[in-house]
């Protein structure tokens, strides 16, 4: 009896680490910051993913940003990423990016960039998802 | 017991309730003419994944790498004149590789940073066209379009497609890998190349 029950203990232990570990990864905010928080849109969570680092410069009178994704967990994670890219008036510019996939392997750091379509962008969003654990 | 029955039974009667309630709510028709619902449109720029093949996916991802690259690429920075060449397709899939470059084309042309000259496959329609306004004697002569205006091409955007193809029994390992160079036709010179390289795996 008492073997049954320190076996059922064990299972109980395994299976609660099994859930707590999406929940931590849930808490792990998208962002470093609030003001890189503010150029994403991010649907739902990244399942641990952060974005650490955000910059911006022209180059050849036309607006290149990166970011820096950093995999907080020991998990593997396949994020979706895209670059929206807005004029001064706030309007769309170009057709809108294709959704590109990306793996971070756990405690993984990748950089993303994206070019705008041309000088007419001045603003840009990172629109961005993460595939469920 | 009894209790337990008239509980179930109650409940039975709110579930008919509900059912017979939500068959009499009328569904607003949709603006299509599909009857049988099997076909719908999804998202042109999803992450489509349907086979390991040569995919929409890829051909955006191809174009949108390299006109990242060469619009942040000083080379164009006094708006130049630019011509397509071909783009040599020597992966073992049949790649419409005009496709991915008019996709290169159409986002170049739209960013103004650089002018488009008819390219070798496009040259006959625009000769057509001069010969008609100058050789027909239909035309006035003012607005006319002139023989021998044509701006000819500073560079030449050419490139190739390769592919290297890995399997076993259960995974199938595709690696494409996309070359695009910028040539001065003048002076044969490399300008401008970049590669874009998308790695592709499915398991049965």
């Amino acid at each position: 009896m008492k073997q049954i029950s320190k076996q059922f203990a064990a299972c109980a232990a395994l299976v609660a680490s099994c859930i707590a570990a999406p929940v931590m990864a849930d808490t792990i905010p998208n962002a470093s910051s609030p003001g890189i928080a503010s150029k994403l849109i991010v649907r739902g969570t990244l399942e641990g993913v952060q974005v650490t680092d955000l910059r911006s410069q022209r180059k050849n009178d036309v607006m290149v940003v990166q970011a820096e994704t950093v995999n907080l967990t020991n998990y593997d994670v396949r994020i979706y990423y895209r670059f929206r890219w807005t004029d001064a008036a706030g309007m769309q510019v170009g057709d809108g990016e294709v959704w590109k996939p990306l793996m971070i392997l756990g405690q993984q750091s990748q950089f993303i960039k994206g070019t705008a379509y041309g000088p007419q962008a001045t603003d840009f969003k990172i629109e961005m998802s993460a595939e469920p654990r | 017991m009894k209790r337990i029955s008239s509980l179930s039974k109650s409940c039975a009667l709110v579930v008919l309730l509900g059912l017979t309630l939500t068959a009499c709510q009328t569904r607003l028709s949709q603006p299509t003419v599909s009857l049988a619902r099997q076909t719908t449109y999804g998202d042109n720029k999803a992450v489509e994944t349907v086979t390991n093949e040569f995919g929409s996916t890829d051909l955006q991802m191809i174009a949108e790498k390299m006109v990242g690259s060469l619009l942040e690429d000083p080379v164009l920075a006094n708006r130049p004149t630019m011509t397509l060449a071909g783009v040599r397709n020597k992966t073992s899939e049949y790649i419409d590789t005009k496709s991915i470059m008019n996709s290169i084309q159409t986002a170049l042309v739209k960013s103004r940073k650089v002018k488009f000259t008819r390219s070798a496959d496009e040259m006959q329609q625009g000769v057509d066209e001069l010969q008609r306004q100058n050789q027909s004697g239909l035309y006035k002569a003012q607005g006319k379009a002139k023989l021998g205006n044509m701006a000819a091409a500073k560079y030449s955007l050419e490139g190739e497609i390769v592919s290297i193809v890995k399997q076993n029994a259960n995974t199938k390992d595709v690696f494409y890998k996309m070359t695009l160079k910028l040539y001065d036709v003048e002076e044969g010179s490399i300008e401008w190349q970049d590669e874009k390289e998308i790695r592709k795996t499915s398991k049965r």
